[in-house]
């Protein structure tokens, strides 16, 4: 466990959104940029919405397996933070498997931080998303405890 | 086969760390010597130095975007690959560089 480094400065269980009602990667970034203004993390939920909605459409976030990590580096986030949202239907997105997406890691930084140690852990996390094992326990889940818990014992275990 | 890289992308929070570990990870599996640097967020994590590049039988751009110090790099045979393709199929990716490498030599 690296020095300094709380995962709870940066995910904890008011960062799940599970169940979230959800048609579109639209509805999805308005949904975490406004939990994260609730959560004191920006101060300006249009501009992070419009950070994810920016890079998605650089590169698509999807990934493999229902999985997708859309993220913005943002003027209006005042620190580092991650959420996690897991869909009932699942959502039309350009993936590398072509499979919808169901389970979301969202990720938020400020738009300077060289140096920053929390950054540290959201690209653990990114890494973690490598791991068939992580994606099922994660998918399978049932509650925001459970979800932080693993979530925090497989970033602890990759910035070892 | 010995590879050094640098991974890359817009954000550099996600796909960066992602591509550099899934290619060092497809590299021990096929008893290869790889080594990533990820140019991300933070600067720049696990850098490759001169020496190793020169030691090195390719190197592996993982990125469509601009290599921070490629002077380092100058002379080696350099190939660039999606980022999104490290990250899907790495094994495959490091495969058949290396084939094409080896076909050229």
């Amino acid at each position: 466990m690296m020095e300094g480094i709380d995962i709870s400065d940066v995910f904890d269980e008011s960062h799940v959104l599970l169940d979230l009602d959800a048609k579109t990667q639209d509805d999805v970034f308005h949904a975490v940029a406004e939990a994260a203004v609730r959560n004191g993390i920006a101060d300006d939920a249009n501009a992070l919405y419009e950070g994810f909605l920016q890079r998605e459409q650089e590169v698509t976030t999807g990934l493999m397996d229902g999985y997708a990590i859309p993220h913005t580096k943002n003027e209006a986030a005042k620190r580092a933070a991650m959420f996690y949202v897991r869909v009932p239907n699942p959502l039309p997105w350009e993936t590398m498997d072509d499979s919808e997406v169901t389970n979301l890691f969202c990720l938020i930084a400020p738009a300077s931080c060289e140096g920053n140690p929390h950054l540290v852990m959201l690209s653990a996390l990114a890494t973690c998303l490598l791991e068939d094992d992580f994606k099922e326990a994660v998918a399978k889940a049932a509650s925001a405890e459970e979800l932080v818990s693993l979530v925090t014992e497989h970033i602890e275990k990759e910035v070892e | 086969m010995k590879v050094v890289g640098v991974s890359k992308c817009p954000a550099g929070l996600a796909h960066t760390p992602m591509a550099a570990k899934a290619l060092m990870k497809a590299g021990d599996k096929l008893g290869w010597d790889v080594k990533i640097e990820q140019q991300g967020a933070t600067g720049i994590i696990n850098k490759v130095t001169r020496e190793e590049a020169e030691a090195a039988d390719f190197v592996l751009y993982a990125t469509d975007q601009m290599i921070d110090e490629e002077e380092r790099f100058e002379g080696k045979k350099k190939i660039r690959v999606n980022i999104n393709t490290c990250i899907k199929a790495p094994e495959a990716v490091l495969k058949k560089c290396g084939s094409a490498v080896e076909a050229q030599n």
